[in-house]
């Protein structure tokens, strides 16, 4: 089939503002979104700029706004967004960021929330000699944390983080989750001490934006509002 | 933006009170609106309610006949109109309910302004960020709360004093 | 502009981050620079686990380990080398454990452990439980647990500035690279005391690849180009699951599930192959049965593929143990591998071959005795070599991180020892080859589109260079790099700006990738026997009277390249037939 693929393009040395560009593409229906856009790379247009690299959803490069949601371009196929031939399938940098160019996002931002967050383990008891013991129920606390590719989908979809670039955002917080609630760290105190301020948990309003733009599926409210109750039982 | 430099906020605590507030609320709500509208055995103002026909018709809603008859019995009066407002001070006038209806009504008014005032400082804050300009937008409200806190207390606790139909 | 660091390593994946993070702990000044985010490197797509002789689900020993590795390794792995990276490896693991990894758990609480292909106990006898894994993301839980680590421990990241060259000293020592800053469309020097390669594979080469696109192994061209040798490059694994066309990797874990190959006739064909390990042969062994197979007929409904059958394993070993292959089989094949087996084919996967460098990770110049001061190389790019003609699974991420730690430490040491020493001077214009090429890509306006001259060199490999080759398939593809040199030479780009140019970039890609194709083919060419993944059709035995070596590759990059040989590190295990 035929596909209307329209793009938000911005090129910082000619363009003053972002403007739409549209392009006919060939597509078949188990063809990803990312198959579209290098298509366009390789035969049409080498000057439309995306990240793009594992194309199987575990690196994190392509996260962009996909006919208005926030996906992963390699982890969606042509056949789960549009009806058929002639449809049109539009791409957006992800909303919330500064634009470098076409798809490309700053995430200097992004990446700062992250090491904000201390996201590592804290530890400071001498290590046994063997692995630190963690049951398969601990494990299964984090596991699901574990899994973020920290690509951004979720704290580009965030309203609070839209009103409020300050905000951590989701995918920070996560990560403080993920750590705080592993049952190896000890770093408890010092990580809430950044999340729990006013630009951290607080401003979350279980919107659920999140979720629905996780591209591996993590439970992402419900793993933040653990680390609320967290919050307010080391007050108590 | 420096994280986790400035001193812990008091948003853990607000946080957690706003979940309580809005649980309770939740319950108050419900019995508010049962006392108010669907309640004919305690005096109520509930109306029963008229069509459109009816109302064009200049026929007006008329109060259960236990509500009417509830003030007709206290005020000694067995021919007297009744309104909204004489229903409301019969119930705050009673020696036995004005206690527990001026507690819910308290609680009611100290939850909603809570909830609803916190809710409303997330709010700005989210659109103000502005160190100095949150500051006084936090004092500005929690003094409206304030102010409206003390118009609530006043309003729920004199009513019913003296009331005479 | 002039960057200034002790220790500069180019590329962020799980070597790249190790030697990072050790260097920095052991006191140097560290440096990463990597042409993608380091969260985007392709160590976070290694799924099925990594091998360590814990013995946390039964008994298990790292002589095993080394024996399985050696035999698997088609007894053309080093092995000293062998022996050291798998006495190394709990210790390893277990640092990895207290530095957060999440690894999956048994029920005592301790690393889970899974079978593996090729993974055996008491030298042979039967399967082992030795692969510890995190679900089947276990590279994502190990890159990310390092990148936090590593940001904790202040090493500064260049993030997309892509290495594009090394400086050489007059006397043949490193000590710096040139990088192009993607952003903004800079050149940069990078002068430092030591460089350390760590920029993995090239899987992208081939038409069909498990790697990803930034899988294209500039850091074996840059060697090549500044006269340095690369080792064993004839030998490339194909990974026997790949998903059908696209090649997106199963893991081998699903095997080590209790996962079965079919074919047409429903047949568990690997019975007949590998009597005693079956589906869990190593993956040189199972790719060829697999083609095998495919050519006698006896591929799915006549296509080129084969099943991979999960359905008897059940729905909660593969939600829990398999999430993301399960995932991956739904999005892309709209398969469900819970009901339906899996459409698989072998994929380009892995390089066994690269930078040759002795066990400290320090780069050597082809000779055992000399090494290239100031250089190391750790990870896929690096040929230690332990992996020899042929990589176990959970290898490579055992390589990784072993040879990383070890490269990161010895680099510490170095610096210690060179403190007082000044970094050796930069040469005049070190940056100047490289803005001469990066000139002529964008001042040429007439040419043929980069994606001409990969997609052509893809197939060429794809046809002639993969599972079976054959003196004839091999002329071909050398032949065929000649052209493809020429033209990717001349390619054009019609992005001619500075901020963000990937499509400058691309072009630089290609013009590496001829370097170290040619590597390749000229290799498999040059090497007349079969052995491991390397499998002539014309010489279909190992023949260790005359190729027990390794075979060095020194090339000129116009097309004028010669060998010479290693002698293979024999210290336990004496060369026998190879059978599963």
């Amino acid at each position: 089939m035929k596909l209307t693929v329209k793009i938000k393009r911005y090129n910082p040395e000619k363009d003053t503002a972002p403007h739409w560009q549209s392009y006919e593409v060939p597509a078949e229906p188990l063809d990803s979104a990312l198959a579209l856009l290098l298509h366009i790379k390789w035969h049409i247009d080498g000057t439309l700029t995306f990240r793009k690299s594992c194309a199987h959803g575990i690196c994190g490069s392509d996260a962009m706004q996909i006919n208005g949601e926030n996906k992963l371009a390699c982890s969606i196929l042509v056949q789960d967004i549009v009806k058929g031939d002639g449809d049109t399938i539009t791409f957006a940098p992800l909303p919330g960021s500064p634009v470098i160019k076409d798809l490309v996002i700053d995430q200097t931002r992004f990446f700062e929330k992250y090491r904000a967050v201390m996201p590592w383990l804290i530890n400071n008891t001498p290590p046994p000699e063997k692995e630190r013991i963690q049951s398969p129920e601990d494990f299964d606390l984090i596991e699901d944390a574990t899994k973020c590719i920290m690509c951004g989908a979720c704290t580009h979809s965030c309203p609070s983080t839209w009103a409020d670039p300050d905000y951590l955002g989701p995918a920070a917080m996560l990560k403080a989750y993920r750590y705080t609630l592993d049952t190896r760290d000890e770093g408890s105190d010092e990580r809430l001490g950044v999340v729990d301020s006013k630009e951290g948990l607080w401003k979350c309003y279980t919107i659920f934006n999140c979720v629905q733009a996780c591209p591996k599926e993590i439970d992402i409210t419900r793993w933040l509002s653990a680390l609320k109750r967290k919050s307010v039982t080391a007050r108590l | 933006m420096n994280y986790g430099k400035s001193a812990r906020s008091t948003n853990a605590q607000n946080w957690f009170l706003h979940r309580i507030t809005g649980t309770f609320l939740i319950f108050l709500l419900i019995v508010h609106l049962w006392v108010q509208h669907y309640d004919h055995q305690t005096a109520t103002i509930a109306v029963q309610t008229v069509t459109a026909e009816q109302f064009e018709a200049g026929t007006l809603p008329t109060y259960p006949d236990e509500a009417v008859s509830a003030v007709r019995a206290q005020t000694g009066n067995a021919t007297m109109e009744v309104t909204p407002y004489d229903v409301v001070m019969q119930r705050l006038s009673d020696p036995v309910y004005a206690v527990l209806w001026k507690g819910f009504n308290i609680l009611f008014l100290l939850f909603a302004l809570h909830h609803g005032f916190y809710g409303l400082n997330n709010v700005l804050s989210d659109y103000i960020r502005n160190d100095m300009a949150r500051a006084i937008t936090k004092v500005l409200t929690w003094t409206l709360a304030l102010v409206l806190l003390i118009v609530g207390l006043y309003s729920v606790i004199t009513a019913g004093w003296n009331y005479s139909p | 502009m002039i960057f200034s660091h002790d220790v500069v390593i180019v590329g962020a994946g799980g070597a790249g981050l190790m030697a990072a993070l050790y260097a920095k702990e052991g006191g140097a000044d560290v440096a990463v620079v990597s042409k993608l985010h380091p969260l985007r490197s392709h160590t976070g797509a290694a799924q099925g686990g990594i091998g360590a002789a814990l013995g946390n689900e039964e008994e298990d020993n790292w002589l095993w380990h080394t024996f399985d590795t050696v035999k698997g390794s088609d007894y053309l792995g080093d092995q000293d080398a062998i022996e050291i990276m798998c006495k190394d490896a709990p210790r390893t693991i277990i640092e990895l454990e207290h530095y957060g990894v999440p690894f999956s758990r048994n029920k005592q609480g301790k690393i889970s452990q899974r079978r593996f292909g090729g993974h055996t106990r008491n030298f042979g006898e039967a399967a082992v439980r030795r692969a510890c894994h995190a679900a089947d993301r276990t590279g994502h839980a190990i890159m990310h647990t390092l990148y936090d680590q590593c940001t904790r421990q202040g090493v500064r990241f260049y993030d997309e500035y892509q290495v594009l060259d090394l400086i050489m000293t007059p006397d043949g020592a490193c000590n710096g690279a040139v990088a192009y800053e993607i952003l903004t469309g800079e050149v940069h020097t990078f002068h430092s005391k030591i460089v350390c390669m760590a920029t993995g594979g090239y899987g992208r080469a081939f038409k069909t690849t498990s790697n990803a696109h930034a899988g294209t192994g500039d850091g074996l061209a840059m060697v090549l180009r500044n006269g340095l040798p690369l080792e064993d490059m004839e030998f490339v694994q194909f990974h026997p699951t790949g998903l059908y066309r696209l090649g997106i990797l199963i893991t081998e874990g699903a095997r080590g599930e209790g996962g079965i190959l079919r074919n047409n006739d429903g047949e568990r064909f690997m019975e007949r192959y590998a009597p005693t390990v079956k589906d869990l042969a190593p993956r040189d062994l199972v790719s060829q049965c697999m083609y095998k197979e495919i050519r006698a007929g006896r591929g799915i409904n006549g296509k080129e593929h084969l099943y991979l059958d999960m359905t008897h394993v059940g729905e909660e070993v593969l939600l829990k143990k398999l999430p993301e292959i399960t995932i991956f089989s739904r999005t892309y094949m709209g398969v469900d591998p819970i009901t339906e087996p899996i459409p698989v084919a072998p994929t380009c996967h892995y390089a066994m071959g690269g930078i040759p460098t002795n066990f400290n990770s320090q780069v050597e110049t082809g000779n055992r005795e000399a090494i290239v001061p100031g250089l190391y190389a750790a990870g896929e790019c690096a040929c230690v070599s332990v992996h020899g003609a042929n990589r176990l699974g959970t290898n490579s991420l055992l390589d990784l991180v072993v040879f990383g730690r070890r490269a990161g430490m010895a680099m510490a040491q170095e610096i210690e020892e060179r403190r007082r020493e000044r970094k050796l001077p930069l040469p005049d214009a070190p940056e100047k080859r490289t803005r001469d090429m990066l000139e002529a890509i964008l001042s040429r306006t007439e040419g043929e589109p980069v994606v001409n001259v990969r997609t052509d060199l893809q197939q060429s490999m794809m046809d002639n260079v993969s599972v079976f080759r054959n003196d004839e398939t091999l002329s071909t593809a050398v032949a065929d790099m000649e052209g493809l040199r020429q033209r990717a030479r001349n390619v054009v780009v019609r992005d001619k700006g500075k901020a963000f140019n990937t499509e400058l970039m691309d072009a630089v890609e290609i013009d590496f990738m001829v370097d170290y194709a040619e590597a390749i083919a000229a290799g498999a060419h040059h090497r007349t026997e079969s052995r491991g993944a390397h499998s002539r059709e014309d010489y279909d035995k190992r023949n260790d009277d005359e190729w027990l070596k390794h075979t060095i590759y020194q090339s000129d990059c116009e097309g004028n390249f010669e060998f010479s040989y290693k002698d293979v590190v024999i210290t336990r295990f004496q060369p026998k037939e190879r059978k599963y």
